[in-house]
């Protein structure tokens, strides 16, 4: 079968949907069938948002492709008769990050009229598909209020790459925040803790700044709050090799991202290398899966409580291998298979 | 870190077909990256009817990237993209031949362009680009078709100009397996000696050949871009310069080389 992946992408950057794209496209090809992957490049301004979703819905692939499989949005504009939606957000300015000022901007004038006209379009392009899956519970949850009550089954993506073994719990005192450095990922609070917290526990930050300015931002905060010795700022793209001799080295993982879609890759790239994961209580999807694995801890979205939370964690290393434990069961024993994902998409 | 110059190497999407200007898209990127620029390709939906041609020229015209440093446009509808800086050519077989040839006309503004690639005019009003022969395309096509292989035992000589005929003879006698394929009749900037020589390459005998040869003007800026490629590795190939004022063999530089300063032409 010939299947087109569409999936959008801010474009220059990684990050978890962009993975998503690629395990679909490896699970489809292991399957046999022929896959051309579409990068759509999403939106981000909304005074041209409709203008830019409406010449995506003058493309119709009927005659290329058996199939469409629709990620990250806004792909699923795009028209086939066999269309599945894999959905795993929405436009986050105009819906659940809408007031939201870290990172996207406030509102501008017309937003509110243009977020009424968007969940209609919403609704226009999603029943028009064979099928809509959404990556967890929050984004289902998320899409039944906003878009009046459309319902959506819950596909977890499984783990991207073939599980790797569990590091040896060491314990130690080292702590690392993995991916994307954007505001919203708060790597700031992370620092902030740092600088709050009278241990010695050392932090290292690693991934791509987005905006390259947030990078710069960061260095001037650990310089003024005095904790470059502690702080390693590892701002670049990584290798899965270094990732995973950061993951090793380190005692626990922490992921911080506000509003959070899903468990979010990170989540599970500790929890498959054993070690426990601290998020906060803001930070939805990552924060729902660490209550239902037991593999970490929640503080509060503040420097003193996630310094707390660090603290306990490090001094009592056999309730942190526990939680890395538990997390890691929750990534071998949890969710679905490739094989099965692949059939679900395509059915 | 990379450079923060993020560059969209732009092209259409036309899903499950091998062509050229994809594979010229996909080196270019790669370069682009090794040189230091944060490259990524960019692929435009589009569908080649008359009227979805204009729709997809429409549509195109609606996606914005001011915010990345330099959008490199391969073919239609690619150059109507709203960008702040934007640079093109042109890859023989690309989506704006098709609309050439059927008179499907999407003329985007002559602003889009990168003034120092503009050549005003063309076939149908078109504002076109020039017909700028990228490096190791036809190298590619070469290896496609299994003309070139690693085990390759024969020799294949093009001449794309009358001019060259004599130096091309030479190299023949020289090597009695080689293969000569003449294509006279024009210069590279001056006829379409592309079309002449991929018609005359579908006519090859089975290959595979030990080298190609390709003997050109000496005087052409373009060939010393994609000659390397020919022989599908650096050290196989020959340029020879037909003038009889100087003989380049294996001297223009390795393909990497190639490819760099083409790449970095496009950014200037």
């Amino acid at each position: 079968m010939k299947v087109i992946v569409a999936a959008g992408t801010p474009g220059f950057i990684g990050g978890g949907a962009a993975e998503l794209a690629f395990s679909v496209d490896r699970a489809l090809r292991a399957a046999g069938h022929e896959v051309e992957l579409l990068w759509v490049p999403s939106y981000e301004i909304t005074s041209t948002l409709l203008p830019q979703l409406a010449g995506l819905r003058m493309h119709d692939y009927s005659d290329e492709a058996d199939h469409l499989i629709a990620l990250r949005w806004p792909a699923h504009y795009l028209r086939h008769p066999r269309k599945t939606v894999w959905f795993l957000h929405e436009f986050r300015t105009l819906f659940d990050l809408a007031g939201y000022v870290g990172e996207l901007g406030s509102l501008q004038p017309g937003d509110a009229a243009r977020a009424t006209l968007l969940a209609r379009w919403e609704r226009l392009v999603l029943d028009e598909a064979r099928a809509v899956f959404s990556n967890s519970q929050v984004v289902a949850d998320r899409a039944r209020r906003s878009l009046g009550g459309f319902e959506m089954q819950v596909l977890e993506p499984p783990y991207p790459r073939a599980i790797p073994d569990p590091f040896p719990f060491a314990g130690g005192s080292h702590v690392v925040l993995l991916g994307r450095v954007a505001p919203i990922k708060r790597a700031d609070l992370a620092i902030r803790a740092v600088a709050a917290s009278p241990g010695d526990w050392t932090l290292t930050i690693a991934g791509v700044p987005d905006p390259p300015a947030f990078g710069v931002a960061l260095q001037t905060l650990v310089d003024d709050l005095g904790v470059a010795n502690r702080v390693n700022l590892r701002l670049d793209w990584i290798s899965e090799d270094e990732k995973l001799e950061l993951l090793e080295r380190s005692a626990l993982v922490l992921n911080l991202a506000f509003a959070e879609d899903s468990y979010s890759y990170v989540t599970y790239e500790g929890w498959a290398a054993g070690r426990p994961v601290i998020t906060v209580s803001d930070s939805e999807g990552i924060a729902h899966a660490i209550a239902e694995a037991g593999g970490g801890l929640i503080a509060e979205p503040d420097p003193a409580s996630l310094a707390a939370a660090i603290t306990d964690l490090l001094a009592d290393p056999v309730s942190a291998a526990a939680a890395g434990a538990a997390g890691r069961n929750w990534v071998t024993a949890h969710g679905t298979t490739w094989d099965d994902a692949t059939a679900r998409l395509l059915a | 870190m990379r450079s923060s110059e993020r560059t969209y190497v732009a092209t259409a999407f036309v899903p499950f077909r091998w062509r050229r200007v994809d594979a010229v898209a996909a080196r270019l990127v790669a370069e682009l990256r090794n040189s230091g620029i944060d490259a990524e390709r960019l692929r435009l939906p589009v569908t080649m009817t008359e009227q979805g041609a204009a729709g997809s020229a429409a549509a195109a015209s609606l996606v914005n990237l001011s915010w990345a440093h330099n959008v490199i446009c391969l073919e239609f509808p690619c150059l109507h993209l709203v960008a702040d800086r934007m640079s093109a050519f042109r890859v023989r077989g690309g989506l704006d031949d098709h609309l050439l040839r059927h008179d499907v006309v999407a003329r985007p503004p002559a602003s889009r362009f990168a003034p120092d690639l503009v050549e005003p005019g063309g076939a149908a009003g078109y504002s076109s680009v020039p017909a700028c022969m990228p490096p190791g395309f036809l190298g590619l096509e070469l290896r496609d078709r299994g003309v070139i292989t690693d085990a390759a035992d024969r020799l294949l000589i093009v001449s794309l100009h009358a001019s060259c005929a004599p130096v091309a003879q030479e190299i023949a006698d020289a090597a009695p397996a080689a293969l000569v394929i003449q294509e006279h009749g024009g210069g590279m900037h001056h006829d379409d000696p592309e079309t002449r020589l991929w018609q005359a390459l579908d006519d090859l005998p089975p290959g595979p050949f030990q080298a190609v040869h390709v003997v050109v003007p000496a005087t052409d800026n373009a060939a010393p871009l994609w000659v390397p490629e020919l022989a599908g590795t650096d050290e196989a190939w020959t340029l020879v310069g037909s003038h009889g004022t100087r003989s380049v063999t294996d001297s223009t530089g390795d393909s990497r080389a190639a490819w760099s300063s083409f790449a970095s032409g496009l950014l200037t």
